[in-house]
């Protein structure tokens, strides 16, 4: 960004987002790889930054880089992740229902049984993006992401509520 | 939990780890810190798989000698010719692709990483093929114009074809699998993605 020291840039994006960046980190991987995932979504803010040229908002723009990271990511570990999800599956879940429980280790769980673009849609819809934000950061029709979303609920509901 | 719950629960929670306990600041110079090694190891990678092959080629090139036989000579330039192009077209693959563009729209930033693999299949194709074959041949009418007996011939025809072998197997069967693996699945993604826009 043009007039902006990168590192005062990056310190702003990292202290506006570092909740929103643990939360889709957490979303898409298990707590094992997070630390790995986080700082890969870093790196990839920080190599992207010098071409933010602020057409999009720093938001979306954060979710665009975070999410392709993410993709990355989980092609590259994919064997690795799905060896720590069988162990962790094999472990006796302590409650199936979700009244009690963590409200992350909710979300982790989920989030494991979606497919990845219904993930992005549910990570961005719990962090209060519109519709039309959403199809603007992911280039998506938004009717679709709506449909996809109203989907999500269903097989949410149907899991979490009224169990 | 209803859903509406749960953000409202996500969205108030206090998260823990290295992200929320450090100072922005702390970390950034961290990043910074690590995305300049990143550089500076790619960079060096690139400068050894260019200058090794150059010197190689270099190397090979002493090997020259008039009072040797036209075979052993036309031995060593094979073996140049086939040094400068595995080089070259290991750096073909990585120059280019060392800069991935996170930011582009996700469509955008999965055709260029289909783009990227489809390259490097490509060319560890045509390294196997186009690069190693002079490499190989060159080693054999260099030794052959060497040997005395058939017998050392034939040790060197085997001990050629079983490194010819190994690299083959590593590069086409193990990296291609892996490639072609991570193609398909970026293929599919692609393919859902552009059904949803359509629709």
């Amino acid at each position: 960004m043009p007039g902006t020291d990168k590192q005062t840039l990056f310190e702003q994006i990292l202290e506006e987002n570092k909740s929103r960046l643990h939360m889709v980190a957490r979303a898409n991987a298990t707590a094992d790889f997070c630390p790995d995932l986080e700082q890969e979504i870093l790196l990839a803010l920080w190599s992207s930054l010098d071409r933010y040229e602020g057409r999009s908002s720093l938001k979306t723009w954060f979710y665009r880089v975070a999410f392709n990271t993410v993709s990355n990511f989980l092609r590259r570990n994919h064997r690795r992740i799905r060896e720590t999800c069988l162990s962790e599956a094999d472990e006796p879940a302590t409650c199936n229902s979700g009244h009690n429980r963590d409200p992350l280790a909710i979300l982790e769980e989920f989030t494991r049984s979606l497919g990845e673009l219904d993930r992005i849609v549910f990570v961005m819809y719990l962090d209060n993006f519109s519709y039309s934000e959403m199809a603007e950061a992911l280039k998506a029709d938004e009717a679709n992401l709506r449909v996809r979303m109203s989907r999500v609920k269903k097989l949410y509901e149907s899991r979490y509520v009224g169990s | 939990m209803e859903l509406e719950k749960l953000k409202a629960a996500l969205n108030e929670r206090k998260f823990e780890g290295y992200l929320f306990e450090r100072p922005a600041r702390q970390i950034a110079l961290d990043i910074r810190r690590r995305a300049k090694s990143i550089e500076a190891k790619e960079r060096a990678h690139d400068i050894q798989t260019i200058v090794g092959g150059l010197a190689m080629a270099v190397v090979f090139f002493f090997w020259f000698d008039s009072r040797q036989s036209f075979w052993s000579n036309a031995g060593i330039a094979l073996i140049i010719a086939g040094t400068v192009l595995v080089a070259a077209c290991t750096a073909s693959v990585y120059l280019p692709g060392r800069r991935v563009r996170f930011d582009l729209p996700r469509q955008e930033f999965l055709a260029e990483e289909r783009k990227r693999l489809r390259t490097r299949i490509r060319v560890l194709r045509r390294d196997g093929v186009w690069a190693c074959t002079p490499l190989i041949a060159g080693f054999l009418l260099y030794f052959a114009s060497y040997l005395n007996s058939i017998v050392e011939y034939a040790i060197c025809v085997v001990v050629l074809a079983g490194a010819c072998a190994a690299t083959w197997w590593s590069s086409t069967h193990k990296h291609g699998k892996v490639l072609k693996s991570l193609l398909n699945e970026i293929e599919l993604e692609l393919a859902q993605l552009n059904a949803s826009t359509r629709s």
